[in-house]
């Protein structure tokens, strides 16, 4: 390794205190989204009338973005990620607000909002900074420092959701409540509110089919097994077989709308086959596997639930996203972490991965005293 | 506290793996890795191009005739783009005019968007087409399309298959083509439109007349195995795909497989010939039913005899079958029902194709049974092919829907050519003979000859039916040199008041004899006099007794 154990930069403690293996895990996915997107997107940029790389070219500027987003993020130590966390949510709070004054609509929904050029979902960003807020305060209430933890975090669930729910983005307020509850459960609450949370999830997966049409729609096309995206995106798993027909030779893809985002699945199924998809699988497992596993041996009770959370978030979305193009539930537009074009998407999945390898570093569980002896150690 | 936090970890980790794991459990079903048969493997290696070009317009299916069985037409599809339109609902009240059955309201929503495009209608007529234009309508787009259309309608719709709206093969050879067409080849079947015609028209009549279920017929060359005519009841019109029901759709004579019952005593007897382990001066006792643990094995007509193999098959004996079993035992009887192909998936071009399932227990009652057709269902189309290795020579045929596809391979021998004069002979017995089963078969001026098959339908939940049978013929004509193998089922036909019962040999057996005289014509088969007497003479060896009539 060109790295040396006795260097003592920035750049070489954090190569040698970061979870490596998280870290491989992450630049496979993101390889593996640029191939995706390639396959995936031309057809759209042809159909637009523009050079056939430009989405392909545009999402690997928003890797080049991201980098630095991982990079950054994971070399904070605990106290700096909850600070970033919460002026993050204020912000992108902030924004969504803005939006519902002043927004752009893309497909029925405001949820984009536009500055120089570029547009960009706040919601996205508002995921990972609010699961990280939210251990906190689940941390606060159980560590019992005076501080309501309980009814803020409440508190900040119905204003997020509800301003998810007017935009309107249902898949977004369904990961952030499956989430919070997750979280929730885990920090240790009585078994009452799990009874009651086991009957409100329900209750409110039949409100939002009575109140939004395009739920509706989606709902009953699935119980119907009528939906057109489904019906070719099954198509696409079926002709790509076991080894795909070849990058760029998908015939259902072009019938998939969104195949660049929430059917890149299925793009992978056909382009690539079904050894990419099971490749795919197995590297969001391994991520939720390892997570899990470093939060189940920590001690420190803001990092199991930040850690797990995180986790839990990253990879129910994946699930909801492989689960609606395999036809295991209802469609629901939800992009896979990393793979996925978009920009917003991309940012936010770099956020998590930043925080995840932060908190996972093994410097910070280190020990005031061993510190001291460590120092001293490399000053003589 | 901790460690109830850890099992709800371990618990939630446990939910998100095994849910990936369900993820990758449907993707790989969902690819359905297996779908590929070898025969379409074969297809795929030999189709160099596989790389689909733009604009070619999908090749046309023939049959061996060079007549035309499907092809695709132009046709103009109608849209429209919002952002062109300045007046909207005189846009839409001009075109209510021309198309009456447009729901005003309706389009009005659709052309309420920022889409450049709105497909209106699939097809429109040329003078449709002509209005529109003469209208002067507002941000019509009209696009030329392909559609591909069938001419025989129902004629051969479960061997051609169907495409999807994107031109994609979804079923019968446009699925298993679906390369080569789209490089806009031309596939050219083994099918003959007449026979093929003639077939359906035959088979269809006598199922309406029996108020049969359903029913399947194969018509097939015995030495190349081409398929001249394949027919599966009930059925469809292959321009109206997507409005037929799944019984319309499915192919009963390629992948519905059945228990055809004594049809398969002409492989026993052919077996027990090729064996040598029985004597033509062999007996057996067929006067009391034969019980085998538990089982009884039945005659319809017990005869009070002794007799031979010939007159077995003529009397059509299950008990008699069932004691030549017996003697040939499972080891040979199955090492030959597997050289026959009747253990394998039938190797047609085509995706819809059942595969067999039997009985290897290799128990007494099961070699029995299966002696006589129970305990072992094949598709018609495996008959015909065991039928055709009776009686070409003892040659192992490949059936196949392409023409002249499989000239140059080797066939194996199976049979002898001893054998088969010997089964050629017993078979024309059948239908010639005063105790003949088939006798309704006879064809003036051919020489037919075949053996009838009247089973007990098995029921889906397992057993059988007690009042409900399928009926089956399988032959070749004309039996002294045997040209065409000719085999047909029908399930569960209702017997009628001019027929007793609801045998084989009353509603199977009269389809082979119109099939004949109405095809041998047209595929240059003459009736032959002098040939006839030598063969019809040299039968008289055979001594068929029978209780009197």
């Amino acid at each position: 390794m060109l790295i040396s154990r006795s260097d003592r930069s920035i750049i070489a403690l954090w190569w040698w205190t970061i979870d490596r293996f998280l870290l491989t895990l992450f630049s496979i996915l993101i390889i593996i989204g640029i191939f995706l997107v390639m396959a995936s997107s031309q057809h759209l940029a042809q159909s637009f009338n523009i050079f056939s790389h430009y989405f392909t070219i545009k999402h690997i500027l928003f890797v080049i973005i991201s980098l630095p987003i991982i990079f950054i993020f994971s070399l904070l130590n605990q106290k700096q990620t909850k600070a970033i966390s919460i002026i993050g949510l204020i912000i992108t709070i902030f924004l969504m607000l803005v939006i519902l004054i002043n927004g752009n609509e893309i497909k029925g929904a405001q949820r984009w909002i536009y500055f120089s050029g570029f547009s960009f979902q706040p919601s996205e960003l508002c995921k990972p900074f609010y699961v990280i807020v939210n251990a906190w305060f689940l941390t606060l209430w159980i560590e019992g420092k005076n501080f309501p933890g309980w009814a803020w975090s409440i508190v900040s669930l119905i204003l997020i959701s509800s301003l998810l729910l007017i935009q309107p983005d249902v898949g977004m307020t369904i990961v952030i409540i499956l989430t919070w509850c997750f979280q929730l459960f885990i920090t240790g609450i009585p078994l009452i509110i799990i009874i009651c949370l086991t009957f409100a999830v329900p209750l409110f997966l039949i409100m939002t089919y009575h109140n939004f049409d395009h739920v509706k729609i989606r709902i009953d096309g699935f119980l119907e097994g009528t939906t057109y995206q489904v019906s070719k995106s099954l198509q696409s798993f079926e002709s790509g077989g076991f080894w795909g027909t070849g990058p760029g030779e998908g015939f259902y893809k072009k019938f998939l709308p969104d195949a660049n985002s929430d059917f890149v699945f299925a793009v992978a199924a056909e382009e690539y086959g079904i050894l990419i998809c099971l490749i795919i699988i197995l590297i969001y497992s391994l991520i939720v596997y390892r997570a899990f596993k470093l939060s189940f041996i920590n001690k420190n009770l803001f990092f199991i639930i930040a850690v797990s959370g995180l986790t839990f978030q990253f990879g129910i979305q994946t699930l909801i996203h492989m689960a609606s193009n395999t036809n295991l539930i209802p469609t629901k537009g939800m992009t896979l972490p990393f793979l996925s074009y978009g920009g917003s998407s991309m940012i936010s999945s770099a956020i998590i991965a930043g925080i995840l390898l932060s908190l996972t570093r093994k410097n910070i569980s280190l020990n005031p005293i061993k510190k001291q002896i460590y120092l001293k150690s490399n000053n003589e | 506290m901790p460690n109830i936090r850890k099992g709800k970890l371990f618990v939630c980790g446990f939910i998100l793996m095994a849910s990936f794991f369900t993820i990758g459990y449907r993707t790989v079903s969902l690819a359905n890795i297996n779908k590929y048969d070898e025969a379409t493997k074969v297809i795929k290696n030999n189709d160099t191009s596989s790389y689909i070009k733009k604009n070619v317009a999908r090749g046309d299916i023939f049959d061996r005739n060079k007549n035309l069985l499907a092809t695709t037409i132009d046709i103009s599809s109608l849209s429209i783009n919002p952002q062109n339109i300045l007046n909207k609902k005189e846009t839409i009240s001009k075109l209510k005019i021309i198309f009456p059955s447009i729901n005003e309201t309706i389009l009005l929503k659709k052309i309420n968007t920022t889409k450049n495009q709105i497909n209106l209608i699939r097809e429109i007529t040329p003078k449709d087409h002509v209005d529109v234009l003469k209208a002067g309508i507002e941000g019509i787009v009209i696009e030329k399309k392909n559609k591909r259309v069938y001419p025989g309608n129902s004629l051969a719709s479960h061997i051609l298959g169907n495409t999807d709206i994107d031109g994609k093969g979804t079923a019968g050879i446009e699925k298993s083509f679906d390369n080569k067409l789209l490089n806009g080849q031309d596939v050219n079947l083994s099918i003959h439109a007449g026979v093929q015609h003639i077939l359906k028209t035959v088979l269809s009549e006598q199922i309406s007349k029996f108020e049969a279920e359903g029913g399947a017929g194969v018509i097939m060359n015995v030495n190349s195995g081409e398929i001249y005519a394949l027919a599966s009841f009930p059925d469809y019109n292959a321009n109206n795909y997507r409005k037929s029901s799944d019984e319309q759709l499915f192919n009963r004579a390629s992948k519905g497989t059945y228990e055809l019952g004594s049809t398969l005593k002409l492989i026993t007897a052919a077996i027990a010939y090729e064996s040598k382990l029985i004597k033509e001066t062999d007996l057996f006792d067929v006067s009391k039913p034969l019980k085998i643990s538990s089982r009884i094995i039945n005659d319809d007509h017990a005869l009070k005899l002794a007799i031979n193999i010939p007159e077995i098959i003529v009397h059509s004996s299950n008990i008699g079958s069932a004691l030549i079993a017996e003697k040939i035992g499972p080891d040979i009887q199955l090492k030959f029902l597997k050289k026959l192909g009747l253990f394998d998936t039938i190797k047609l071009e085509i995706p819809e194709i059942g595969k067999p399932q039997i009985i290897t227990d290799k128990k007494k009652i099961s070699t029995m049974t299966i002696s006589y057709g129970h305990g072992i269902s094949i598709t018609p189309v495996h008959l015909s092919a065991a039928t055709a290795s009776i009686i070409n020579g003892g040659l192992k045929v490949s059936p196949t829907l392409i023409k002249n596809s499989l000239k140059n391979i080797k066939k194996k021998r199976i049979f002898s050519n001893n054998t088969s004069t010997e089964m050629k002979n017993i078979m024309r017995l059948v239908v010639s003979n005063r105790y003949g089963t088939g006798k309704k078969a006879e064809a003036p001026g051919y020489l037919v000859g075949g053996k009838t098959g009247t089973a007990d339908k098995v029921k889906k939940s397992g057993g059988y039916f007690k009042n409900k049978n399928i009926v089956s013929f399988t032959g070749g004509f004309p039996i002294n040199e045997p040209k065409f193998v000719i085999t047909v089922m029908i399930d569960n036909p209702n017997g009628q008041k001019f027929s007793h019962r609801s045998t084989a040999g009353w509603i199977a057996a009269p389809v082979i004899s119109k099939l004949v005289t109405r095809i041998a014509p047209i595929l240059g088969i003459n009736p032959q006099t002098d040939k006839t007497l030598a063969f019809t003479n040299q039968l008289l060896k055979y001594k068929i007794r029978g209780d009197e009539l």
